[in-house]
């Protein structure tokens, strides 16, 4: 039985079994993982896997399973407990499937897939991930080591159908190389002193086997744990903040994040009550656009089978618009904005950026440093989770960088933390460069480089 | 689930071109999640089966898993990953494993495989309501997770195979308040290696709505933490997890091998004197424990630091081999679909001998850490950690002053062990909510007694520290 099949059929089985209507997402999925150790594969993972998940309605309640069994015979088992539990959730007017709307969910133009991410021969795979070690380490001699080396590929097929019409097939692939280089300066024997080591991050992404370049990512890498060497513990200060792709991002990300209807309804966002307020300073305009021509994150429809859209979220400070699915659209009496996203057959749909970017100014990056006396220019930030309080907006980020003194790059600094307020950071970005850069990592983020006038640093 | 014969022939095919060893892992879970979000109930199920195989050789493995628990998948899928790890064909004899006994009570009192969605919902529930009478609420969220896994290990490692059950019961609460603006949240969490019968008495569900509830209201009134180097005492329990981060993941025997901060170091000082560190899954249930891991060792109490000197990585079957040691059962797989890595279990610092009051007292002025933000992270090379911290009290003159909210902490893993110069007497394990997260997610816990830090960067969002003035 193929997807599209079984996933009319379950919608079937569960309104024989007694749901008002229905919705099956059957996914299959085959990935391949590769750890390299000294340009050996160290571990070679294969995974080949597929389930579905069910969403069905019942006298205004609605229920979630997932299985990973594609027997359909076990499918009734799982409908029932299903529909039982299903019985002690709170009713509530707003849950529901969207209708179809025709031509949609077939729409298939805005698809990424590349066949060679399933056909080429592992032994290519693993060539491939070496090479990112060699290029790294041919980068310079002070590259000593490799502290993680992965590459990875997948290929999802999915079919969604529900009983309210939508049915429509799609496929996707993503290939990516993945390094964590090490850089040590010598110590007075002359061998690397680990004292001195530093770790520079290289990582790239794309749809297509062929566009990902093993040199680039190992090269990228090594050249940001170079620029890192040196570095000595920062002070505490007050400095304009410069923020390259690299980090700003994870800026970009948050909004994203917290933009979702859904935690704004639940009060559980700092964007609450701020529609049409001023959030940002007026040099910035978000944008979320899910029919991008060639956007790891662009599809026809999105994972309820609503269409995508394109929309301004932040137009010049402003806040303009919120990310919806169809029941936050619901509650909120307005129109889903195709952002209902999965992150696998095993959960129900949740709110997502599609590519979510800010969008590019008309100065260069290098203009930018040059107009900065006493600067941070923030190469790395971490443990973002961690660090941002999603109530209040407060966030204290560790991270590193390199001070900027009369517009120049100078000594890099590590061990400090960048502090303040979210709002009161958006506020203050003040320049926007021409350099923007797709970041990927659990979001599809795209940024420029960016000028944030005052930001608190804390260290020795 | 999966015939034993069936398992003995699929391993038999994996290591026909002479593996050091192969084993495979069958699984069938039911998770089941609980929550009150916005004053409404949910529920959602998810059924997991399926079955991993991997081939050992030469220190390299090769892994791959199938949804099928049909024979002909299973030997294909034998067959593919013994010729994806290569070799020279090889004779095998029969192969014969034997069952391995267990000696731990069934950690499910109550079944959470078994057990309806009905008295989960009314846990939930009761936790809700407690939830709401926070004075000032906006929003609280009640998250009831469990799932509970049947697995079955055949392994030519040690010959054997091992049926047992992992998995965990998670009970979270979160409440949100305003008052005349002033938006903060409370958080508490508990998880368990059993069902629905550890959520009684200390862990009731009221008990643990009213403790979001009461950080909550504490927050209300907190100022912004100041910024700085400055000494922190570190409240007993879950603050743990400074250690799970600032050192345990740099003593992962995979994280040793690509040269971690702790490469090296065995048997020389990384601590204080004061310092005794164990990773231990042998405490039944916590959320770290098993009898047996992934791999078919028996848990253990690992020592990792004893009195400042470091004394053992934490190793699977294939670093111990590298290494030349005996692996130290901490060998863990999020699911079917992962082979096993070296993982944490429940990691703490034992007891030391001093009076947790004095260790305030003498403290002339810094931060007294009490509720960690559950989260954290580290560059095991050069030991650079964070681990945040949601809510601390402010020392001043050797007393504890007013509530201060959102810091992180920084410092590199060593540095941090040798600037240690107190421990208290007073060691709490805890049944910390936290899952930890290396490309697999696994439960662990953590624990400590009452420590200080002479020295650690603290990111505050308030002013720049000034000391005691």
């Amino acid at each position: 039985m193929n997807r599209l099949e079984l996933a009319e059929r379950l919608v079937e089985r569960a309104r024989k079994l007694g749901a008002d209507e229905a919705e099956a997402y059957v996914l299959q999925s085959s990935s391949v993982e590769i750890h390299v150790v000294n340009e050996q594969a160290d571990s070679v993972n294969y995974k080949d896997s597929g389930g579905y998940g069910l969403r069905l309605l019942k006298d205004g309640r609605m229920g979630f399973a997932s299985s990973s069994d594609l027997d359909l015979s076990a499918a009734d088992d799982i409908i029932r407990k299903l529909i039982d539990n299903t019985a002690r959730h709170s009713r509530d007017e707003h849950n529901v499937l969207p209708q179809s709307v025709p031509g949609t969910a077939d729409d298939r133009s805005l698809e990424l897939y590349d066949e060679t991410v399933k056909t080429t021969p592992i032994g290519k795979k693993i060539e491939k991930a070496i090479t990112i070690e060699k290029a790294a380490k041919a980068a310079d001699p002070r590259i000593v080591q490799i502290g993680w080396l992965q590459y990875g590929d997948g290929a999802d097929e999915y079919a969604i159908v529900s009983s309210k019409g939508v049915k429509g097939e799609m496929r996707d692939t993503s290939a990516y190389g993945y390094i964590m280089a090490v850089g040590m300066e010598s110590g007075s024997d002359g061998s690397p002193d680990p004292a001195t080591a530093q770790t520079g991050n290289g990582l790239d992404v794309k749809a297509f086997l062929s566009e990902l370049d093993p040199e680039y990512i190992g090269k990228k890498g090594a050249g940001y744990a170079l620029r890192m060497l040196g570095a000595e513990d920062g002070a505490t200060s007050e400095l304009t903040g410069i923020f390259p792709p690299e980090s700003g991002h994870s800026f970009v990300d948050l909004v994203a994040d917290m933009i979702s209807a859904d935690l704004v309804q639940k009060k559980k966002s700092i964007f609450t009550g701020k529609l049409g307020e001023m959030v940002a300073s007026d040099k910035v305009t978000i944008i979320d656009d899910g029919r991008l021509k060639g956007g790891m994150g662009s599809s026809a429809v999105d994972a309820e089978g609503v269409p995508t859209t394109t929309k301004n979220i932040i137009k010049n400070g402003r806040l303009e618009q919120l990310l919806y699915d169809c029941y936050t659209a619901h509650r909120g009496n307005t129109l889903p904005t195709g952002n209902a996203g999965r992150r696998s057959y095993t959960t129900r749909p949740g709110i997502g950026p599609t590519n979510f970017y800010l969008q590019k100014g008309d100065i260069s990056r290098d203009e930018i440093i040059g107009s900065v006396q006493n600067g941070l220019y923030v190469t790395e930030l971490s443990g973002l989770h961690a660090s941002v309080d999603p109530v209040t907006g407060n966030f204290s980020i560790p991270c590193k960088g390199i001070l900027i003194k009369g517009g120049e790059l100078g000594r890099p600094v590590t061990n400090i933390t960048v502090s303040g307020n979210i709002f009161d950071f958006f506020k203050s970005i003040d320049a926007v460069a021409d350099d923007l850069t797709w970041e990927i990592q659990d979001s599809v983020i795209g940024v420029p480089t960016f000028r944030v006038d005052g930001i608190k640093v804390s260290g020795r | 689930m999966i015939d034993h014969d069936l398992l003995k022939k699929a391993l038999a095919v994996a290591i026909g071109k002479g593996a050091d060893f192969a084993d495979i892992f069958v699984e069938k879970s039911l998770y089941n999640w609980v929550s009150a979000d916005d004053r409404k109930i949910e529920t959602d199920l998810a059924a997991e089966r399926g079955v991993g195989l991997r081939v050992v050789t030469g220190g390299r493995s090769y892994y791959a898993m199938t949804n099928s628990f049909e024979e002909a998948e299973i030997l294909k899928l034998a067959a593919y990953v013994r010729d994806a790890a290569g070799g020279a064909n090889k004779e095998i004899g029969v192969i014969d494993l034997r069952q391995k006994d267990l000696g731990w009570e069934h950690p499910f009192k109550i079944s959470a495989a078994q057990a309806s969605a009905g008295p989960k919902a009314d846990i939930v529930k009761r936790a809700e309501q407690r939830a709401w009478e926070t004075p000032h609420a906006v929003q609280a969220t009640v998250r009831y997770r469990d799932h509970e896994r049947a697995v079955t290990l055949a392994s030519t490692l040690n010959d054997s195979i091992i049926s047992h059950t992992l998995g965990l019961t998670e009970f979270a609460v979160i409440v949100i308040v305003d008052k005349n603006g002033t938006r903060e949240s409370g958080v508490f969490g508990r998880s368990f290696y059993g069902g629905l019968e550890k959520l009684e008495g200390k862990y009731a569900p009221e008990k643990i709505a009213a403790n979001a509830a009461e950080m909550a209201t504490i927050m209300l009134g907190a100022k912004d933490c100041p910024r700085g180097e400055m000494p922190v005492v570190f409240a007993p329990g879950d603050n743990g997890i400074l250690f799970h981060e600032s050192c345990g993941h740099g003593m992962e025997a995979d994280l040793v091998e690509k040269g971690s901060n702790f490469a090296g170091q065995m048997d020389k000082p990384v601590a204080s004197k004061l310092v005794t560190l164990v990773d231990d899954g042998t405490i039944p249930g916590y959320p770290g424990s098993f009898e047996y891991d992934d791999e078919g060792t028996p848990s253990q109490n690992t020592v990792m630091i004893e009195k400042g000197i470091l004394k053992n990585y934490l190793h699977s079957a294939i670093t111990a081999k590298k290494f030349g040691v005996q692996p130290t059962g901490s060998a863990r797989r999020e699911s079917y679909k992962f082979p096993p890595i070296p993982r944490m279990r429940n990691t703490y610092i034992l007891a030391g001998e001093s009076d947790p009051e004095d260790i305030i007292k003498n403290t002339p002025h810094g931060l007294y850490a009490v509720e960690t933000g559950g989260g954290g992270q580290v560059n095991p090379i050069t030991g650079e950690f964070i681990t945040s911290i949601k809510l601390g009290y402010l020392i001043q003159n050797g007393k504890i002053t007013h509530p201060v909210r959102g810091a992180s902490i920084i410092g590199r893993g060593i540095d941090t062990l040798r600037n240690i110069d107190r421990v208290g007497s007073d060691l709490e394990i805890t049944y910390s909510p936290g899952r930890c997260g290396k490309g697999q997610n696994v439960p662990v816990g953590v624990g400590m007694p009452t420590v200080r830090v002479k020295s650690l960067n603290v990111g505050g969002t308030g002013e720049a520290y000034e000391g005691g003035k």
